[in-house]
């Protein structure tokens, strides 16, 4: 398709010429650019700041952001964290957000100042339990897979329009146990019972099943492409809902629930790993929600056809909320939703169990 | 305050009244003056204004009864006054010598009148006595018939075709232009089509259309047009009343439409005729030729691409056919083609038909049939060999033919059987029966052909994808003229429309040492059936109110029922026309039209594989409501002086949210798409020379339109400017006869460029998985594109031959080579670094990461030139 | 690749085998059954090696096939050393190990076949500098022959001595070179 357009395009070009037309700059010359996704369920936040050219963006190592909720200054930082990233600055702070709290960060720079209002959404009622099911299903190349079923119920706040995500993650707690014997051939490893290793990761569920989801039971055809349509991270609005409450369901191999607990393992010691899956509903600002939809939508590739080919496409206008700058700053209430897979213990011997996870019944 | 005004106007006008006399007080006095006695039924409406100065009886009667309403005898010293009888002249107005009817003829009587309709038919109806008709028309000389009127009377007229008559004066009713009632409308005769500077050596219809004020066209070359802010899907294409859907061949460079059938456009911007109805923005009436009734005659043409050939003539005594087509030379395709290295291979052609024939006086049954097709080919081929080797390291080689094939074919066909019948010298009517059907199509294969000492193999996978639209329709139109005061217009149409927009086959063939192995279809989707029923009633009425207005109100009303939902609408219609003199008339007209389908707005370029598709149960009908304002002035003899006006309020228009969907199959369009409003407005000036050798026109339009999304999709709901929205637009339009055998057009024409999205800086957002670089996009349709601007020239060498005419072409496209923005894209100036390690930018000009565009002319410069042969 | 690499190509691809071996200084017996062979060849097939008694394959190699005239394709030559630890000499047996000789060689467009004299490297090469072998050459000879050949050594049991030479293996193709057709 795309072959044909272009060379049906090569056609007419047969008799045409191709110039550039150099445009002036529109604009100030710099701008501050300011994002963040703030979580009620952090302690911990990130402003995300950088100086947007018209040629390039660089990191705003200069400015002091600070944060207040409900009107009260709550943080104040001037260090920029970086966090590895090369073309923003990272700004982290502490602070408690509830639901409903009004939040507002304002960045100050040497030449600029930029001020963001948000205000976080009201969050879900308590989720009850969140249920799996253990399934035995042929994979579509004709293998027998295991996958786990989660069934998450999920209750609306009535009487108003809300805009939701899941977001899916894993903690895994690693603990060993190192008797006396074997401490004293490999005395780096304490005595007794410890930490090895304690991590978050976030977890890809398909959400093929779900028909508030996913209503065409799309398969996201790259794991790294957010593909729209598909809806690889999990948006929804209440407008879905038939009668204010909902039951999503989310499959998951037991293989990406064991990621978090692969280390090597030495004989003589004891092991022993808790994995608890966490299915955090966010609600989101409408802002947000179209902000987050049209940038999957960017990314969207269906029939192979090649999302960076601009031969004739447009960019969206994406939703902002900076004052002085620009930018969208957001908050995200959070329901948390549990599911915890319990403990396992393991050894040298039957290591293969940390691959190979099973609901306990 | 309002009441005042009430009552001082009451006292003026019965003081008026009060100071005029009526018939009645003249009567009197002439009865008196001349000694005789009128005798007359009391039903007789005497109290009219009226006035005499005459000196003799007969003179004094005859300027009291001058409209003929009353007819008086004079018996001796008695006057016998009687109503008059009223009778009806029609009849149709021919061409002497082609006997091709002719719309909009002039027939008048007085300064009455009116024009022939769309099938050349006139009727009036006039007071009993002798009376002289006129019959006018451009091109044609004149004939006047002094008649007796004293019963109900069929007159046809044949005129005789005068080059010299470039000019006609036609009072009274027109169709369209400043004759007319309504605002906005234009007629292009075949003259200036076949004439207007060509591009390829090729008169077009549609093309001819981008040269009047309010067209915009999409980009250079293409034939789409765009209408007071409104898209390319929003005009009605009717071909002899029959809608089709897609009017344009090869993106847009040729019109479906081959001038030598056509006998007349119309185009409709405002002020809509109630007979019309389905789309928003305009009406393209295109009528074709119905054959030559006196002898058979043809011709064709050999241009820089197409062939054509036409032929018409009699059949026995009472039928006509007309018969064109035309075809692209693929040859020549490939000659250019193929040196720049073009696999590709694309022609179309077109084939018009029509048949007429008289049943009897009353009735002419007609049969006309139009198909084209367009057919895209590529096809790509790899053949290599590879060396393989066994597993005993014997070498072999082996044979990879790998071949790539993409074809794109699309057209619309329509078949439509016509019976014209006239009841009496009022009533007119005509019925149609008709089938649209356009159909488009795209097939992309893979063939991998393998061979090796011991097998062949082939496998083979082909991908289709097509969309078919087929519409049956049944109209019925009535012309009713009571009384030289009226024009009465009424009818029905039901449509069934059924749209398969996104059928898709995919299948798989594998053969194994020439045998077939496997040849299935893995996948087969017939598409989403989308019906719709559609059925519309009008009815208007041309009202002369005295001798200086003139209303047309009317109503359309249309239902559309799809997927268990009925949308119904009501359109009133109304314009009216006011003659403040002879010279300057002033008109205002509103019009609400609805619209039930959308091509879906996939990129910025239309499409032959766009889709067509009805509206939803979720989507409701586009509606447009149209407000316009003109005057003009006729004056100077040979000029006309035109200033229109309009304000157009749009609803439930679709705009999409971004063209990154564009590929997305038609039952997910809903999702693509976001409903808003939009407004237009406008001023087009308009300055047309039409007599003497020298024609032409300059115009010149002032217009804005633009739009929203209410529910704050797009910018938050604020208004973007629509992308066709090009502030001014100026065209010229010359044509000189030199003499009868060479002469002259040519064209200029300006437009502001078109509204496009651009990135004006980078910046950062926020990803699902954290911040990510990006371009940044302050609005929709933020930055307008650089003007466009071109001049056409043609050169016409005639010469008649012992029987017909032969016509040299010779035309320039483009002649200063203006470098007009047809696309543009913008892209960012980037650094690359060659194998050896040496970075070089785009362009050297500006820094890296800046934000340019590039600009692609499709058409630089372009002679060409056609040889036509008629006899 | 053009014709005349292809032919080549085609003809130094296969399985080779070792169909001649020389030494070029005393008889040698390494295999303690008090007989030098006459035949190089078969004195060394005849020896036992970690208990595996005669092995033909320890003197086969596969030339994998060449698709290109710009890379580089490697082939790997098993030669042999004389392999010494502590408790084999204890026990007086000495043995020999067979080594790998890898080289790297390059067909041009005209069809020659060069050997990449700087990348012959030894597979495994020993710790003590009396384990390696030393002056490797390699030649491809125009019938389609590997000539093989380096300064090694062996543990001589006619001699009761560690003895130094150099051992030259022919390599010949055993695949057949006939060119498949349909």
């Amino acid at each position: 398709m795309k072959n044909t357009f272009l060379s049906l395009s090569v056609l007419c070009l047969a008799f045409s010429c191709q110039t550039p037309v150099f445009i002036e700059p529109v604009g100030p010359e710099k701008e501050l650019v300011l994002q963040a996704r703030l979580l009620t369920s952090d302690e911990q936040h990130t402003v995300y700041a950088s100086y947007s050219f018209h040629d390039n963006c660089e990191p705003a190592e200069d400015i002091t952001v600070s944060c207040y909720v409900n009107g009260q200054l709550v943080a104040v930082t001037s260090e920029d964290t970086r966090l590895g990233q090369y073309r923003e600055a990272a700004y982290q702070f502490k602070a408690t957000i509830q639901p409903g709290d009004s939040v507002r960060i304002e960045a100050i720079g040497p030449d600029n100042r930029a001020v963001a209002r948000t205000k976080a959404p009201e969050a879900l009622p308590a989720i009850p339990d969140v249920t799996a099911e253990e399934l035995t299903i042929y994979n579509d190349k004709g293998n027998v897979v295991t996958r786990f079923r989660f069934h998450i119920p999920v209750h609306d706040i009535p009487q108003e329009r809300n805009w939701y995500r899941i977001n899916t993650t894993c903690h895994t707690i690693v603990r060993m146990y190192v008797s006396e014997e074997v401490h004293e051939k490999e005395p780096w490893y304490p005595t007794g019972w410890s930490t090895l290793e304690e991590n978050t990761l976030a977890i890809r569920h398909s959400n093929t099943k779900d028909p508030v989801l996913n209503p065409d039971g799309r398969e996201s055809k790259d794991s790294y492409v957010d593909d729209y349509l598909s809806n690889p991270h999990h948006f929804f609005t209440d407008e879905l809902f038939e009668d204010g409450s909902n039951e999503f369901i989310l499959e998951a191999s037991p293989y990406d629930y064991t990621q978090g607990a692969r280390f090597s393992m030495s004989s003589g010691i004891q092991y022993q790993y808790t994995i608890t899956a966490y299915f955090d509903i966010q609600s989101l600002s409408r802002e947000d929600f179209m902000h987050s939809r049209m940038l999957e939508m960017d990314h969207f590739n269906l029939s192979g056809v090649s999302i960076v080919d601009d031969l004739f496409s447009e960019d969206m206008v994406l939703p902002g909320n900076v004052e002085g700058g620009m930018g969208l700053v957001t908050v995200r209430s959070v329901t948390r939703a549990p599911y915890d897979f319990g403990t396992y213990d393991c050894d040298v011997h039957n290591w293969y169990d940390v691959y190979d996870l099973h609901l306990k019944h | 305050m309002r009441k005042t005004i009430v009552l001082l106007s009451l006292l003026f006008v019965s003081a008026l009244s009060w100071a005029q006399s009526t018939l009645k007080d003249e009567m009197a006095r002439v009865e008196k003056q001349y000694g005789v006695r009128f005798i007359y039924d009391a039903s007789l409406n005497l109290g009219v204004p009226a006035t005499q100065k005459a000196t003799s009886l007969t003179e004094a009667l005859s300027q009291l009864f001058a409209n003929g309403e009353i007819q008086y005898d004079i018996k001796g010293s008695y006057v016998v006054l009687r109503k008059a009888r009223r009778f009806t002249v029609s009849g149709t107005v021919t061409d002497a010598s082609t006997g091709e009817t002719l719309i909009g003829a002039g027939v008048f009587y007085g300064d009455k009148g009116m024009v022939t309709n769309s099938y050349g038919i006139y009727s009036l109806t006039l007071p009993e006595g002798k009376l002289r008709l006129s019959f006018s028309y451009v091109g044609y000389a004149p004939e006047t018939v002094t008649l007796v009127l004293d019963k109900d009377l069929s007159l046809d007229m044949a005129l005789t075709p005068d080059a010299s008559i470039t000019a006609a004066e036609i009072t009274g009713w027109k169709e369209a232009g400043i004759g007319a009632v309504g605002l906005g409308s234009q007629e292009i005769p075949q003259t200036v089509i076949q004439r207007a500077p060509m591009l390829f050596g090729e008169a077009d219809v549609l093309k001819s259309l981008q040269l009047l004020p309010g067209v915009q066209a999409g980009y250079s070359g293409s034939s789409g047009i765009n209408i007071r802010g409104g898209g390319p899907d929003e005009n009605l294409l009717l071909l002899d009343g029959i809608p089709i859907y897609n009017g344009e061949h090869l993106l847009g460079l040729f019109s479906v439409f081959a001038p030598e059938s056509v006998k007349k456009i119309t185009l409709y911007k405002s002020s809509f005729p109630a007979r019309f109805g389905g789309r928003t923005a305009s009406v393209v009436d295109v009528r074709m030729n119905d054959g030559n009734a006196e002898g058979l005659h043809g011709g064709f043409t050999v241009g820089l691409l197409t062939d054509k050939a036409h032929l018409e003539g009699p059949i026995g005594g009472k039928t006509t056919f007309s018969l064109t087509g035309r075809v692209l030379h693929t040859g020549l395709v490939e000659l250019i083609g193929r040196p720049m290295g073009l696999p590709a291979n694309y022609f179309f052609y077109d084939v018009h038909a029509k048949v007429s024939h008289k049943l009897s006086p009353k009735d002419i049954l007609t049969a006309s049939f139009y198909h084209g097709r367009d057919r895209f080919r590529q096809g790509e081929g790899r053949y290599n060999v590879y060396r393989y080797y066994d597993e005993n390291y014997a070498p072999y080689d082996r044979y990879v033919d790998d071949l790539r094939t993409y074809r794109m074919d699309w057209g619309n066909t329509v078949v439509g059987l016509r019976w014209n019948h006239v009841f009496n010298g009022r009533l007119f009517s005509n019925t149609t029966l008709s089938w649209t059907g356009f159909r488009s199509g795209m097939q992309t294969g893979n063939g991998d052909k393998i061979r090796d000492y011991e097998q062949s193999s082939y496998k083979e996978s082909d991908f289709r994808y097509f969309s078919n639209i087929s519409d049956f329709t049944l109209q019925t139109n009535f012309e009713y003229t009571p009384s030289p005061s009226h024009a009465v217009k009424f009818g029905a149409a039901l449509t069934r429309h059924v749209f398969v927009p996104d059928g898709q086959t995919l299948s798989e063939k594998e053969m194994t040492n020439e045998v077939v192995v496997r040849d299935t279809v893995l996948s087969h989707y017939s598409g989403t059936y989308m019906p719709g029923l559609e059925a519309s009633a009008y009815v208007e009425d041309e009202i002369a109110l005295g001798s200086r207005v003139t209303v047309n109100p009317g109503l359309h009303v249309a239902l559309f029922s799809t997927m268990g939902k009925t949308y119904t609408s009501l359109q009133p219609r109304f314009s009216a026309r006011w003659d403040v003199s002879d010279a300057v008339a002033l008109k205002a007209g509103y019009s609400r039209m609805a619209q039930y389908v959308h091509l879906l707005p996939f990129t910025r370029i239309s499409l032959p594989t766009d889709v067509w598709v009805p509206i939803t149960d979720k989507i409701a009908p586009q509606t447009a409501d149209q407000w316009s304002l003109g005057l003009y002035y006729t004056g100077l003899p040979g000029w006309d002086f035109s200033a229109e006006a309009y304000y157009k309020d749009l609803q439930n228009i679709v705009e999409r949210k971004s063209d990154r969907l564009a590929f997305v199959g038609a039952d997910q369009w809903e999702n693509t798409i976001v409903m808003g409003v939009g407004r237009a407005y406008g001023i087009e000036w308009l300055v047309e020379k039409t007599t003497g050798r020298l024609t032409g026109w300059l115009s010149y339009t002032l217009s804005r339109s633009e739009r929203r999304t209410p529910d704050g999709t797009i910018d938050n709901g604020a208004w973007f400017p629509f992308s066709n929205d090009r502030r001014h637009k100026i065209s010229l339009y010359a044509a000189y006869a030199l003499n009868d055998r060479i002469d002259f057009c040519a064209s200029w024409q300006f437009a502001s460029g078109n509204r496009m999205t651009i990135p004006t800086r980078h910046t950062i957002v926020m990803g699902e998985n954290g911040p990510q670089e990006r371009l940044y996009i302050p609005s929709r349709n933020n930055w307008t594109a650089p003007p466009s601007h071109r001049l056409d020239v043609s050169v016409n060498f005639r010469k008649k031959k012992p029987r017909g005419e032969r016509v040299w072409s010779i035309g320039f496209y483009n002649l200063y080579g203006a470098r007009n923005p047809d696309y543009l894209v913008a892209l960012t100036n980037e650094k690359h670094r060659t194998n050896d390690g040496v970075e070089y930018l785009d362009y050297d000009q500006i820094p890296e990461g800046r934000i340019y565009l590039n600009k692609v002319t499709a058409l630089v410069f372009l002679p060409s030139f056609s040889y036509t042969r008629s006899f | 690749m053009t014709e005349a690499a292809q032919l080549t190509a085609d003809k130094v691809c296969g399985i080779y085998q070792a169909v001649e071996a020389t030494w070029d200084g005393e008889p040698l017996d390494v295999n303690n059954d008090g007989v030098a062979k006459e035949s190089f060849l078969e004195e060394l097939l005849d020896g036992p090696y970690l208990g595996i008694q005669y092995d033909p394959s320890r003197l086969t190699t596969r030339v994998n096939p060449c698709y290109d005239s710009k890379s580089l394709t490697s082939v790997s030559f098993p030669f042999f050393k004389g392999c010494y630890s502590e408790s084999y000499l204890r026990f007086s047996i000495p043995l020999y190990t067979s080594e790998r000789i890898e080289i790297y060689y390059k067909i041009d467009d005209d069809g020659l076949l060069t050997i990449q004299d700087r990348f012959v490297y030894l597979r495994t090469a020993g710790e003590h500098d009396h384990d390696q072998i030393q002056n490797v050459s390699i030649k491809w000879e125009a019938d389609g022959d590997f000539i093989v050949s380096g300064q090694t050594g062996f543990y001589n049991f006619l001699t009761q001595r560690h003895t130094e030479g150099r051992a030259t293996f022919r390599y010949h193709c055993i695949s057949t070179k006939e060119k498949k057709q349909r």
